[in-house]
């Protein structure tokens, strides 16, 4: 046995097909982005090595790149202190022993599995200022004032956006939660109890002190999927009005396949690249403390 | 008595979220059923006066939802099937056999993992295009089984290691080769992660957008969240059969989710912690 599995033929066998795909269309595109990300280019005349041009203009002369950054910040904030502390309420909700649970748990987390797409095709419609249901729903609360043309104005616009990705994303934390704390041995709760702790304090003391480690995950996933927001501003806004909804994957995606910009596009995107693994690196080292133990 | 009052104060605002959670999709369903004016004049959480499943038929004809909705399943099946036996195969070489590079391939595996699919999204067209991909399906199926293959390999990889060998080692004693103990022997007990791993590449291809916008270049390889971005940009004016083709390509996650919803639960809990 011990030969068996140690035969080059077999090893490349079971090796071969997964990992040739996973290189020719995966890893060797990573390295190429980089390497375009120095070159200015159209796609069919040949490259011009440019240095570090891609990124001066990106840096100083692309005014609509701060802007997508300002744009991925708000996403970010949203998803880390919106979302989530949503998802904390819906998780301890769900997780209180009462008849129906489940069924409030399904519910709430049916969005997620919906794609982005879809959802966001949906709340164009809802947002409609003819036939969308949020203006006639005003309309029959009285608010009329209040309705308008929600993602086609640049004062509304990013907020419309951000609600529809809580909506759709809360559910998703709140299940990650929701396994924590069916992890949380009930021992704790008991003793706690004998101290005087029920209730909130017994959430403050007890359950956010033990689901540090989920917490932080949910965090760092909340900051990843924010930072690579695409499908919802592309289907909904396509980033406008006036750049208001742009986002970096967003810009990558218009400047490589719109204006053939695949120097430019490609920068963006090890820009994008560079600012995740950074940023969930910085987040697992600051929000790592010592594993607290009862 | 105060607990029970507690307790229906707790079922109102749980239902009251799952009203917030649920009513856009319910507009959706019976604005699939209505016409314009109905959509426009009559109440919004109305059922529809007649329930039109013209829009259905006109969605799915004319609108060619049917061709989009075949796309989408061919795409996700046949990338479904290659990524479990990839992956498995991956996984079972990297933990039973024996050989130098394992490592290096595991951290190779990790970028898959860690950087996101934009950072591949340029180089991939110009590889698809010289490759002469771009009028194809496999545009899309290869790039889509690279992006999900590491995270298959990596949950098979976890589920193997704690696996114990024993039964593996009864095949070799009864004359079984690897390759026969690997598909007679392991495939089957690795059915559980194997679920995990099809769900999680069901949802991701499934609900693709990126890739898709950007390799399919012919309008007969549509897959649906694509097509239905163009049928919406088209029809920007008749809502209801355009919500007809967003259930339509709903229905089949609905499904998956109403019998497989626990299992679903678990595989995003599983994923959501590998990253």
């Amino acid at each position: 046995m011990e030969r068996a599995l140690s035969d080059k033929k077999l090893i490349a066998l079971f090796l071969v097909p997964g990992l040739t795909i996973f290189l020719i269309f995966y890893f060797v595109p990573i390295l190429m982005t980089a390497y375009y990300s120095f070159q200015e280019w159209d796609g069919i005349n040949p490259m011009a090595f440019v240095g570090l041009d891609n990124y001066t203009k990106m840096f100083t002369a692309d005014k609509s790149f701060w802007k997508a950054v300002w744009n991925s910040v708000a996403f970010l904030l949203t998803g880390v202190f919106v979302q989530l502390p949503l998802s904390f309420g819906l998780a301890l909700l769900v997780s209180r022993k009462m008849k129906g649970r489940k069924w409030f748990r399904n519910i709430y987390f049916f969005p997620v599995v919906m794609s982005t797409t879809m959802v966001s095709l949906l709340w164009v419609k809802i947002y409609d200022p003819n036939i969308g249901m949020l203006n006639t729903l005003l309309e029959a609360a009285h608010l009329g004032s209040w309705a308008q043309a929600w993602l086609g104005d640049t004062k509304t616009a990013l907020l419309s956006v951000l609600i529809v990705t809580t909506w759709h994303y809360v559910g998703y934390n709140m299940l990650i939660l929701f396994a924590g704390i069916q992890g949380i041995s009930e021992q704790y709760y008991e003793a706690a109890k004998l101290d005087g702790a029920v209730g909130w304090k017994a959430v403050r003391y007890i359950t956010l002190p033990l689901l540090s480690d989920v917490l932080r995950i949910c965090v760092v996933l909340n900051v990843i999927y924010a930072l690579k927001t695409f499908e919802s501003v592309y289907v909904m806004t396509n980033g406008g009005p006036l750049h208001s909804t742009t986002m970096i994957a967003l810009k990558m995606f218009q400047e490589a396949f719109l204006k053939q910009n695949f120097g430019y596009g490609s920068a963006l995107a090890v820009f994008m690249v560079l600012e995740c693994l950074i940023i969930a690196w910085v987040l697992n080292k600051v929000l790592t403390r010592e594993k607290i133990e009862y | 008595m105060l607990k029970s009052t507690k307790n229906t104060g707790l079922y109102l605002l749980m239902g009251l979220i799952a009203v917030l959670q649920l009513f856009p999709l319910y507009w959706l369903v019976v604005s699939a059923f209505k016409d314009n004016s109905e959509i426009i004049g009559g109440v919004v959480w109305a059922l529809p006066t007649e329930w039109r499943f013209s829009n259905f038929s006109e969605a799915w004809v004319s609108a060619k939802v049917n061709q989009y909705f075949f796309n989408s399943v061919s795409v996700t099946l046949i990338t479904l099937l290659c990524v479990l036996l990839f992956a498995s195969m991956m996984a079972y070489a990297l933990t039973r056999m024996r050989f130098k590079y394992n490592g290096l391939i595991l951290f190779i595996l990790l970028m898959g993992v860690m950087v996101p699919i934009h950072a591949t999204l340029i180089p991939l067209f110009m590889i698809l295009k010289n490759l002469g991909l771009l009028s194809s399906r496999l545009s899309i199926i290869l790039p889509y089984i690279a992006v999900n293959l590491p995270i298959g390999v990596y949950m098979l990889s976890a589920f193997l290691r704690s696996m114990p060998k024993e039964l593996e080692e009864a095949a070799f004693i009864d004359g079984c080769g690897v390759v026969k103990s690997f598909f007679k022997v392991v495939l089957p007990l690795l059915k559980p992660p194997l679920a995990s791993v099809a769900i999680f590449v069901f949802l991701a291809v499934w609900n693709e957008l990126l890739m898709a916008a950007t390799f399919i270049q012919k309008e007969s390889l549509r897959t649906l969240p694509l097509g239905l971005m163009n049928f919406s940009g088209q029809y920007s004016i008749s809502w209801g059969p355009l919500a007809a083709a967003m259930v339509i390509s709903t229905l089949p996650i609905l499904l998956a989710y109403v019998l497989f919803s626990d299992q679903m639960e678990k595989s995003f809990t599983a994923g959501a912690i590998l990253k």
